[in-house]
């Protein structure tokens, strides 16, 4: 199957014809306005809800469009991977899957005359981010924020392309930070562009077709470009040209491109932002982004997505992905897993289920999740067994009461690394939390119990005779 | 007209970043001091003024 969206415009219009997309025309604020309904969406469609991504048309003293809350919604993450909007969590697994034995689909170059993205061309004086409606969310955030981005870097020492999704703080017409550490594939190109001491170019590209986004959001390996590996999901290339002033490729279909010069020193305090955690984060030292040019398709669309305390944008975004890029790493370092979950709406908060074949595979699980390169953070984890649905929290929780002793089946691994942690003591280091919530097994069986209770297999019968009974009227 | 002192640690280092691009309706101004960035129509007054607090703890990755 064709990917169906070639770019942004093609998903809203797409958005538009199912009815998952509200044209907002009458005028409304950048603050508070746009947090406000951000975040509404986003509680709107936390169990399946149905409130509609937002194209604003019509924002207090701009002249360009917003987008909030396109991919805020359950069934609006199945028709980002091309699937019709019922398909299941494992369809979607699936198409995700998929790309890792495509990869990888290498990017195609294409000429300026079909890269829209390179309509408008500014620099110098013209380059001036405020033209576009980037607003601050949350109330304490430092300032206006971009969020839903490529930003797209090149190994200084090879020709690894890679893109992230990380946050930047609007400092100036030019100007934005950066936030992100040395463990993320970011990290990697700015920590040897310092040792160097050569400025790390680099592109923010804002406004791009689903995927391109979710990719974005995902870590995948070290060394494989995000281009090609999009390619590998839409199972087609990804078109890219050059960017105007750097050596970098950018999507010809962006809305907006921002491309410039990372410094090599840290001078400048980002934040606090309101991160997915629910809390602000603190200030932390960061480069600043020079940006040379801006690039941009005429009436441009500045996408943008809500984070902040549970439920929050980026959830929806890459809760698929993150779970398949696990599941790719644990695959042959456990094979005993049956599924992993995460429990919303904090997402750092891993469930992992699985058909265990001693006592001892819980740790060993945990202990490959803490050291996985697909997730960078992974406080929790808890780990059930298969009879156990480890995306209800309720089922969870009475494996918790009643499969675990907090003296012996707690691990608990002080000074880790969870930069955004609300909870980390003051040296920055928190405390990974396992939690085996497994049943006792031989030869460490521990209790009386012979069985776990399984409902009769006539139950889910009757489930069905009960519906009908009720729309039957009768009793 | 100067620009108003930074909301955030009052600093006098402050200036007008850009006006909005449809005319008169907001301007955006920028600390040199603290890096906070707000806009004229901005309702900023429960905002986070412990400056001081927030940069001694500010987390230092590249250092």
């Amino acid at each position: 199957m064709t990917y169906p969206f070639s770019d942004l415009r093609e998903w809203i219009h797409h958005l538009d014809q199912e009815g998952e997309l509200l044209r907002v025309r009458e005028e409304i604020s950048l603050e508070p306005d746009v947090g406000a309904i951000a975040k509404a969406i986003c509680e709107m469609n936390k169990r399946g809800g149905t409130a509609p991504g937002i194209l604003a048309e019509n924002i207090a003293g701009c002249d360009k469009k917003l987008a909030i809350g396109l991919d805020a919604a359950w069934d609006r993450t199945a028709m980002a991977f091309g699937l019709p909007k019922e398909a299941s969590l494992r369809e979607q697994k699936e198409v995700w899957l998929r790309a890792y034995s495509r990869y990888p689909v290498k990017a195609r170059m294409v000429a300026s005359k079909d890269a829209p993205c390179k309509e408008n061309i500014l620099q110098g004086d013209d380059v001036n981010l405020f033209k576009f409606p980037i607003p601050r969310l949350n109330t304490q955030d430092a300032g206006p924020y971009l969020l839903k981005t490529l930003c797209i870097t090149k190994d200084p020492e090879s020709d690894w392309v890679n893109f992230g999704m990380y946050r930047a703080q609007v400092l100036d017409r030019n100007k934005t930070s950066i936030m992100t550490s040395h463990t993320s594939h970011w990290g990697e190109h700015y920590t040897k562009a310092r040792r160097l001491g050569k400025r790390l170019e680099m592109v923010i590209a804002l406004g791009t077709d689903p995927i391109l986004a979710r990719v974005s959001g995902t870590r995948i390996p070290a060394e494989w470009n995000e281009f090609d590996f999009a390619g590998a999901l839409r199972g087609e290339p990804v078109e890219i040209i050059k960017a105007e002033s750097v050596d970098l490729p950018v999507p010809a279909t962006a809305e907006i491109v921002l491309e410039g010069l990372l410094s090599l020193e840290t001078n400048v305090y980002e934040g606090p932002f309101g991160e997915f955690t629910g809390a602000y984060s603190g200030m932390v030292v960061m480069p600043t982004f020079e940006i040379k040019t801006i690039t941009h398709r005429n009436d441009p669309i500045f996408d943008h997505c809500y984070v902040g305390r549970g439920w929050t944008e980026n959830v929806f975004m890459t809760l698929v992905s993150k779970i398949v890029a696990l599941e790719q790493e644990l695959k042959h370092i456990c094979p005993s897993i049956t599924q992993i979950a995460y429990l919303q709406p904090y997402v750092e908060n891993c469930v992992v289920q699985g058909k265990w074949l001693n006592k001892t595979e819980p740790r060993r699980v945990m202990n490959a999740i803490w050291a996985s390169q697909a997730v960078q953070q992974n406080k929790m984890v808890t780990v059930v067994d298969e009879d156990v649905d480890p995306w209800d929290a309720e089922d969870v929780m009475w494996a918790i009461s009643t499969r675990c002793q907090g003296n012996t089946d707690i691990v608990m691994i002080p000074g880790a690394h969870c930069r955004l942690d609300p909870s980390v003591e003051i040296d920055g280091t928190t405390c990974l939390l396992g939690i085996d919530a497994t049943k006792s097994r031989e030869p460490f069986s521990r209790h009386s119990v012979s069985e776990w209770i399984v409902p009769r297999k006539e139950m889910e019968g009757w489930k069905e005779r009960i519906k009908r009974y009720m729309e039957g009227g009768k009793r | 007209m100067a620009a108003p002192a930074c909301p955030r640690c009052n600093s006098s280092q402050t200036e007008k970043a850009s006006d909005s691009p449809i005319k008169r309706k907001w301007e955006v101004y920028r600390c040199k001091e603290c890096h906070y960035v707000w806009r004229s129509t901005e309702d900023l007054t429960g905002i986070d003024k412990r400056i001081e607090y927030l940069r001694k703890t500010a987390v230092r990755f590249w250092d």
